[in-house]
């Protein structure tokens, strides 16, 4: 629900449809006060010399008028810049976060797909027959942060994202871990 | 008032007290912040120009009836508080009642000054158009609805697939469990679509969860093969 400021209309369109001004009284509807205006003073605007100037570009330096000013991946910059940035298709960084923390996971859940192979070897090695369910169990549950370290480590190795090494450390751990069980899985099903 | 001066080009400036620690700009680009005293000396201002005689101003008259000069109506407001439209001339700028139309705006069609308006991308804009435009640009990617598909019937394609393995042991007909085949196919051709789709748009996203479908898929399909082959030997 998006609410307008201005007349105090709401509307169920989803902002990627409604567009940047309240459809009834044409207010911004997604621009924020500044709650601390800076100082506009003495210099104008590069593009628009009869405005004054309340930023300046964080790339070029360039002095710029509120209408000018642009919020682009965190920092404030002047159109140009945004272009510039936008034709280099430099990358969000919300997104290589988000490709750093897919690379933790990855690893993450390797280890865990290890540990509960490990634990089912043991309760093999502990020799009680009875409990033969549980390490089959186990062995199988371990699959699956297996198989979501694989799906989480591909897009980091595919896109040559941050954190590239630990992805790749990820993958290859629980690539050694399915191609262990399926190996034992394998022999057990054509010796028996 | 506090003075000090530019350390770049030496200009003297002058702020209220109450300015202090504010950042400002002097004319040669340099940023400056407003110090708590003055570090440069006021400047000499040049002497002020002596008073003119002031009218003679005639005492009031009471009783007379005098008619009460005329006055324009005051200007309409701008913006109702409760749903009233804006009446705005397209003929003038949206922000600037008495600047006349310059440009348009290519997003919202409101008239605007040349101060008001941005080119960005090909295209003129107003301000928060242009800020619209540079939000939409920025938003995260979403996941596929194949991605989903595929890891969700490829997780149920497991445990469905030892569900028709013991039905299938207790008829004695292990060639029943080549069915769990069906949802594994349809969660791997599921993850293509979804690799495909992330690839053909880039803010569609979800290709992690779409290698997981297909590496569960496959690897639940190479069971299903191996325990149905066993199955069948043993009968």
């Amino acid at each position: 629900m998006i609410d307008c400021r201005q007349c105090r209309t709401s509307f169920r369109t989803p902002p990627e449809k409604i567009g940047a001004r309240c459809p009834k009284c044409k207010a911004p509807l997604f621009e924020r006060p500044d709650k601390h205006p800076r100082v506009v003073e003495l210099t104008a605007c590069a593009v628009h010399p009869g405005v004054d100037a309340v930023e300046t570009c964080q790339r070029c330096s360039k002095t710029m008028c509120a209408a000018c000013r642009t919020r682009w991946h965190g920092e404030v910059l002047c159109p140009t810049c945004v272009e510039l940035s936008i034709s280099r298709a430099e990358p969000n960084p919300r997104e290589l976060r988000k490709q750093a923390n897919r690379a933790m996971w990855s690893l993450a859940l390797a280890f865990i797909g290890w540990l509960l192979v490990l634990f089912a070897l043991m309760l093999i090695v502990s020799r009680r027959q009875d409990a033969l369910g549980w390490p089959i169990a186990f062995g199988l549950l371990s699959l699956v942060p297996a198989l979501f370290a694989v799906g989480h480590g591909c897009p980091v190795l595919l896109s040559r994202g941050p954190r590239f090494q630990v992805a790749a450390t990820g993958m290859i751990t629980s690539g050694l871990h399915l191609g262990l069980l399926s190996g034992v899985l394998l022999v057990n099903l054509w010796h028996n | 008032m506090i003075w000090f001066a530019c350390p770049k080009c030496q200009k003297v400036h002058g702020r209220p007290d109450n300015a202090c620690g504010a950042m400002i700009f002097c004319t040669c680009g340099h940023g400056l912040t407003v110090p708590w005293e003055s570090t440069a000396p006021e400047p000499v201002h040049p002497p002020a120009t002596p008073a003119q005689d002031t009218a003679r101003v005639e005492p009031l008259t009471f009783g007379a009836s005098v008619p009460p000069p005329e006055r324009e109506p005051p200007p309409a407001p701008r913006l109702g508080r409760r749903g009233a439209r804006y009446n705005y001339d397209p003929n003038f700028c949206f922000n600037h009642d008495s600047r006349p139309k310059q440009k348009i705006c290519d997003d919202c069609g409101l008239s605007f000054c040349d101060d008001c308006a941005v080119v960005f991308r090909g295209q003129t804009l107003c301000g928060p158009c242009k800020n619209y435009e540079a939000k939409l640009l920025q938003r995260p990617t979403r996941t596929s609805p194949y991605s989903l598909t595929s890891l969700l019937v490829a997780l149920a394609a497991g445990p469905m697939m030892f569900c028709l393995l013991s039905m299938s042991a207790s008829r004695g007909y292990y060639a029943f469990t080549l069915l769990a085949l069906a949802p594994q196919v349809i969660a791997f051709v599921a993850g293509l679509l979804g690799l495909r789709a992330a690839h053909a748009d880039p803010r569609i996203g979800g290709q992690g969860i779409a290698i997981t479908g297909m590496a569960t898929a496959c690897f639940t399909a190479a069971l299903t093969v191996a325990l149905t082959w066993y199955g069948m030997r043993l009968s």
